[in-house]
């Protein structure tokens, strides 16, 4: 367990004294060995106790938990995938995408409350940098909004955090919390969730930063980064049971509103770039919906959700780019007739495309069945705001598609010709989109989630 | 063995669809062929055969893929198999020039096995994988022709409007696993109302009735081998085959059958109007289509599935056979006009291909459709109303089908274009099926028709042949206006959720700018200057003295 924190960080001491030509190659094996370290050197119920600032409460605990192991893989998984897809990276954004993939690694293994707000933290401050450096026009404002916003949600876990700490609660694993600190607890998460995962009206900051930011970011940052508030709450929940029981029709309906709205803010865009990140808002919005009743089935279409969404947007928002490389333009009604020039591109948006509609077969949809399974169960009147959401999605993606399937050329197309080594490398996540999909319970099986016979 | 049979087509056509491979036809004939094989034997060594695939378990509630062969499903799959060979060869022939025919082909296979997917399915959950994958299917079939604007209108048109119903589908799927219902039979003995209705609604889109109807008609922007495909076995046929599977929990779903009834009959004779009143040969199969689809759930909320069975069986084969030979015809006439239709048949085809499938379809011997409409007349005439609506029925499918033949007759001077062996073959045996099914009925035994008594249908018939060859006033009906206007509402609404963003965006804005600008004045006045310090204290002084003054 300790190997796999040490390559990452190996990495970060060592790349500095690299030469620039050397940064790629050693990106991808770090990438790689860190992967297979994920999957093949970390197992259920491994776990790291190390004495730190004991005063403090701020000790190693770590361990791997039938919820963590899969976001583990999702993170190598996009790592690995940002690593081979991004032809010439310069060596700043790899250092700070390396930090940013240790401190979300940590949030993701950590028992400690501490650990995690530091895990938390340093997945924050790489993005404020790598989107205020290597953005597009706009990039200071969006490098800002982003800041301001995590900051906010940053402290509001500080103190929620600090509040535990002080009552000697250090550790995810207590179970005695007493009634009258929970709900303040509670309420100080609330908004550190409503912001990060992000709930609307939080969310403003999440288009913004991806309209911005270059596409390595926007992959990992929609990808692995915003499932770190989510799984916090997954790790909060069992200390924080009574809370979530009594707040959970409400965070049910916030989310469900979310889900609408994101997918009407996704049907609203222009930009397919912005579709993809408006659409994240929908996809996290079910998330929440799963998490708010604190079950093991909501639990676990929270993190199929998860992982299904962790792996179509990182694909569409790389399949954007390569559209951009193509025709030099973003925007929808540019890619009439996109077929002709690239047609595994537009094989991989579609795939994409169809996962966000929820077509079985592909990996967001055994998440959303849960979710409709949890509603049913415990709310069924969310179903009503959920119901129009999914024919909204639907209707988000077919207006795509029937821009890039149908239709001939107009726009003259850049010179540039579509690589085919950049047409594949869209497989490194679609083909886990299609695996995970097809046999969601291969996958439960080696999480341990139970069920198999 | 039976997950075999589902996924070798499912798998190889995604594959095909994806990456063209050499010599790509040749393998999905023969896969084709297999399977058609593969099901003729099933029916007629009938053996037990399960198969099941645990797909996820979620919460401790088991999801899993589960198909049984049941005699009803396995005459079912037959019947897909055979259609889908006919219009694997029949594109053959039909795309004999095109590039993308391994394409299409491909497409064409991995939907059978969608459609088998449902037809085999056990539970609710792998019915609706299947009938997803039909969905995608269909989506990529109508929108073949990508060059052109009616494809791209009527695929999107096609996905968009069944997800209607399959979002019902959906949540019928989730509420049969919270309550442990895995098998059809456990559904039908203790399923919920709420399913039962869910289901109607998912039919109802997917199989084009009452509004959704239109979705269907527009479909006809896809290619012909396609069309027969979806309208006589697969896709739309799935709706009446789900309703006839789940009978038993329609009937003790309150309202259930009724509204079938009124659903399914008002569709049929919408539809048949419309057909009556259309001036192309594919709109016209289409509303036809529609309407017998009406007929079928009609004859299931009439408390008789077994009609509603004949009634598809027989649907399948003459309107596969139609859209074989109109196929034909707009090839040689080079339009799909009715009035540029004429002469494009030569007599022996006129009379051995199109009469067939045109006697099928208005209800006259010696066709299987004349059984099944007579089967439809029995049911019906236990009631006054219902006996009403079927004459009605009649008479508007012997006007549709007598507008039909009038425009395909025959005249002296033969067709000039050549045909391909591969659109005729399919055609003619078709239409020995047409007549076959005349003498024979899969899984059903027809009650004894007794041929003095079937005067009033034959009558109603003829008399609305003889209206309908002379009918040329077009009927606006199921055209779907709606749905425009109902695209443009959802888009309004989305823009205004993007502008309550700006708005958000602006507001924080504001507030920002506020902070910073306070921040400036108190920085500017902070700064150690006793002038700055004066005057801030000055204006401030003036304010309080403003505020205080009272006149």
């Amino acid at each position: 367990m300790l190997l796999y924190f040490l390559i990452p960080w190996m990495f970060l001491i060592l790349l500095p004294w690299l030469p620039q030509a050397k940064t790629r190659p050693l990106f991808i094996a770090m990438a790689l060995s860190d992967t297979l370290q994920a999957i093949f050197g970390l197992s259920l119920g491994q776990s790291f106790h190390g004495s730190w600032w004991p005063s403090l409460g701020l000790n190693i605990a770590l361990a791997v938990t039938p919820f963590s192991q899969p976001l583990l893989w999702l993170n190598g998984i996009v790592l690995l995938s940002i690593a081979c897809t991004n032809q010439s990276p310069s060596r700043d954004s790899v250092f700070w995408l390396s930090l940013a993939y240790s401190g979300v690694s940590l949030a993701f293994l950590s028992r400690n409350l501490l650990l995690y707000f530091l895990g938390f933290e340093i997945a924050v401050l790489p993005f404020y940098l790598l989107v205020r450096k290597e953005g597009g026009t706009d990039r200071r404002a969006a490098a800002l909004y982003f800041l301001a916003f995590s900051a906010i949600a940053g402290m509001f876990l500080l103190a929620a955090t600090l509040t535990l700490v002080v009552h000697h609660i250090t550790t995810f694993d207590s179970h005695v919390v007493p009634r009258t600190l929970q709900f303040s607890v509670y309420g100080l998460l609330l908004v550190m969730w409503a912001i990060k995962t992000p709930l609307w009206p939080f969310h403003l900051w999440l288009p913004r930063t991806h309209g911005e930011a270059s596409t390595p970011v926007s992959m990992y940052l929609s990808g692995v980064a915003l499932k770190v508030a989510p799984f916090g709450f997954l790790s909060f929940s069992s200390m924080l049971a009574p809370a979530i029981h009594h707040a959970s029709s409400l965070l049910a309906l916030w989310g469900a509103l979310t889900v609408l709205l994101g997918s009407l803010l996704a049907l609203g865009q222009t930009d397919l770039k912005q579709t993809v990140a408006q659409s994240s808002i929908a996809s996290m919005g079910y998330v929440l919906i799963a998490l708010s009743f604190g079950t093991s089935l909501g639990n676990q279409a929270a993190i199929l959700i998860m992982i299904g969404h962790g792996l179509a947007s990182p694909l569409l928002f790389l399949v954007t780019s390569r559209i951009y490389d193509l025709i030099g333009s973003r925007q929808i009604q540019d890619m009439t007739g996109l077929y002709q020039k690239s047609p595994a591109l537009v094989s991989w948006l579609t795939v994409g495309a169809f996962a966000y509609m929820g077509i079985p077969g592909l990996a967001l949809f055994p998440g959303e069945f849960g979710v409709v399974m949890v509603a049913l169960q415990r709310d069924p009147v969310i179903l009503y705001l959920i119901i129009p959401a999914m024919l909204f999605m639907a209707a988000t993606w077919l207006r795509v598609l029937a821009r890039v399937h149908f239709g001939h050329l107009t726009r003259s197309t850049s010179n540039v010709s579509s690589r085919t080594g950049s047409v594949w490398s869209a497989a490194w996540l679609g083909i886990p989109l299609i695996l995970i999909g097809i046999a969601p319970i291969w996958w439960t099986h080696i999480w341990n989630w139970g069920g198999l016979k | 063995m039976l997950g075999f049979l589902i996924l070798t087509p499912l798998i190889v056509g995604t594959l095909g669809i994806w990456v063209p491979f050499k010599k790509m036809s040749g393998v999905i004939f023969s896969i084709s062929a297999a399977l058609f094989a593969f099901c003729l034997q099933s029916v007629i060594y009938p053996s037990h055969q399960d198969s099941r695939w645990n797909f996820l378990t979620l919460g401790g509630y088991p999801i899993s893929l589960h198909w049984q062969s049941v005699p009803i499903a396995n005459w079912m799959a037959c019947l897909t198999t055979l259609i889908n060979l006919l219009a694997q060869v029949y594109s053959a022939g039909y795309f004999s020039h095109d590039a993308r025919r391994g394409y299409f082909q491909s497409v064409l296979l991995a939907f059978t096995g969608a459609m088998l997917c449902t037809v085999f399915g056990d539970n609710l959950f792998t019915q609706f994988v299947g009938w997803e994958l039909m969905g995608v299917g269909s989506y990529l079939l109508i929108g073949y022709f990508r060059g052109e604007t009616s494809a791209r209108y009527a695929a999107s048109k096609a996905m968009l409007v069944t997800r209607i119903g399959d979002v019902c589908f959906l949540i019928a799927v989730a509420l049969a696993v919270i309550h442990h219902d895995n098998t059809i039979t456990a559904i039908n003995l203790h399923g919920t109302a709420f399913i039962a209705w869910a289901l109607i609604g998912a039919v109802a889109a997917k199989s084009a009735q009452g509004p959704y109807a239109s979705w269907l008609v527009d479909a006809m922007a896809g290619p012909t081998p396609a069309s027969a495909l979806i309208h006589a076995a697969t896709m739309v046929a799935a709706g009446p085959y789900l309703l006839i599977r789940y009978t038993l929990l329609l009937h003790h779903t309150p309202g259930g059958l009724v509204t079938l009834m009124i659903l399914g009959g008002s569709t049929a004779v919408l539809a048949a109007m419309g057909a009556v009143g259309s001036q192309e040969i594919k709109k016209l199969l289409a509303f036809s289509t529609v309407s017998q689809l009406g007929m079928m759930i009609l004859a299931i909320g009439m408390g008789s599935p077994r009609t509603a069975w004949n009634l598809l069986v027989a649907h399948a084969f003459y309107k596969a056979l139609l859209f074989f030979v109109s196929g034909i015809a707009s090839y040689r006439a080079q339009s799909g006009l009715l009035s540029r239709m004429a002469g494009s048949l030569h007599r022996f085809e006129f009379s051995a291909l199109f009469m067939m499938g045109a006697l099928g379809m208005s209800g006259l011997p010696p066709t299987g459709g004349f059984l099944a409409k007579e089967a439809l007349y029995q049911t019906a005439s236990h009631g006054l109303d219902t006996l009403m609506l079927d004459l009605l029925l009649s008479f508007l499918g012997g006007a549709y089908t007598a507008k039909l033949v009038k425009a395909l007759i025959p005249v002296k001077a033969p067709p000039v274009h050549r045909t391909s062996y591969g659109m005729l073959i399919p055609s003619y045996i078709i239409s020995g099926l047409v007549l076959i099914n005349f003498f024979w009925h899969p899984w059903v035994s027809v009650r004894p028709i007794f041929i003095e008594q079937t005067w009033p249908s034959l009558l109603s018939i003829g008399l609305g042949a003889t209206v309908g060859a002379f009918w040329t006033i077009p009927f606006p009906l199921l055209t779907g206006v709606l749905y425009p206007a109902l695209w443009r509402r959802i888009n309004q609404l989305a823009g205004w959720t993007v502008w309550v963003d700006h708005t958000l965006v602006q507001g924080t804005l504001t507030i920002v700018t506020v902070i910073l600008w306070a921040n400036r004045l108190v920085r500017w006045g902070g700064s150690g200057r006793a002038q700055r310090y004066a005057l801030l204290s000055g204006i401030a002084l003036l304010a309080i003295v403003i505020w205080n003054i009272h006149v």
